[in-house]
């Protein structure tokens, strides 16, 4: 069973995901902050990660990913925020995110997107 | 003037069936008084929608707003000692949020706008943010009613 590691500072959003992940998907490991997520990467090594750019903590999503990707190169992390601003996409696809999606999204879109990053 | 009552309803929907009417748009002269509000939650963009989001909730309303949303995204209940004032804080936060950025990409928005995480501001701040003189947007939850006003600067 592929496994994922959820990243949201919202506990709702966080069930959400998880809800959206139950059938075929482990999900390893939830987090609220950027710092926590890098760790949580190291020590679980999820085959994917929703990460959220508001995070609470010092650092966001973008720094998260950024981090991760820099440890990981092969991670695959699908970006998730309730904006799908132009210059956060840019800055994550060119950062190596998998995907971008916006909140509020459907379950079926969701995993749609992590069947598509763990392919 | 533009009005966001189709972004309020339809997010809180697809959150949690929240009974949630939006009613007419009014000046920031109109706005409620926030004096009794318990929580303030703020949006600030940038760009083509400069504005400030603040949705004033009464603490027992955000409790039970709260414990909703929580319940039904998690289909079990929710008992009252796991909701503190931060998860409360967080929830109504990412609700206005999700609003706001629904809001801004059914208009066109997004593009060029810029999104920040929202953030707590006392009465202070939100009337200091007020006579600035950015757009501003305010909800407020006032029996079962929310009241939706936005403003573009």
């Amino acid at each position: 069973m592929k496994k994922v590691l959820i990243v949201d500072d919202a506990v709702f959003v966080r069930i959400m995901v998880k809800d959206a992940l139950k059938d075929g998907f482990e999900v390893v490991g939830e987090s609220a902050s950027a710092e926590e997520s890098i760790e949580m990467y190291r020590r679980l090594k999820p085959d994917v990660v929703t990460m959220d750019i508001s995070l609470s903590g010092q650092l966001n999503g973008i720094d998260a990913l950024k981090q991760i990707k820099a440890d990981h190169p092969e991670a695959k992390v699908i970006m998730v925020s309730a904006l799908g601003d132009q210059a956060n996409i840019k800055s994550s696809i060119e950062l190596g995110a998998f995907d971008f999606i916006v909140k509020p999204f459907s379950k079926e879109q969701l995993r749609k997107k992590v069947e598509m990053a763990v392919q | 003037m533009v009005q966001i009552e189709t972004s309020l309803v339809e997010t809180s929907r697809i959150i949690a069936n929240i009974d949630l009417r939006c009613m007419t748009v009014k000046s920031p002269e109109e706005l409620p008084p926030i004096r009794d509000a318990a929580h303030f939650v703020a949006v600030n963009f940038t760009g083509l929608c400069n504005g400030i989001l603040t949705l004033v909730v009464p603490t027992p309303v955000a409790f039970d707003l709260t414990k909703r949303v929580l319940s039904t995204a998690a289909g079990v209940e929710f008992a009252a000692d796991q909701i503190d004032v931060d998860l409360i804080n967080n929830t109504l936060g990412e609700l206005a949020n999700m609003s706001a950025g629904h809001y801004l990409r059914s208009n066109g928005l997004a593009a060029d706008s810029d999104l920040f995480a929202p953030k707590l501001l006392t009465a202070i701040e939100v009337k200091k943010q007020i006579s600035s003189g950015v757009g501003l947007m305010i909800c407020a939850y006032q029996s079962h009613v929310f009241e939706a006003l936005f403003k573009v600067a």
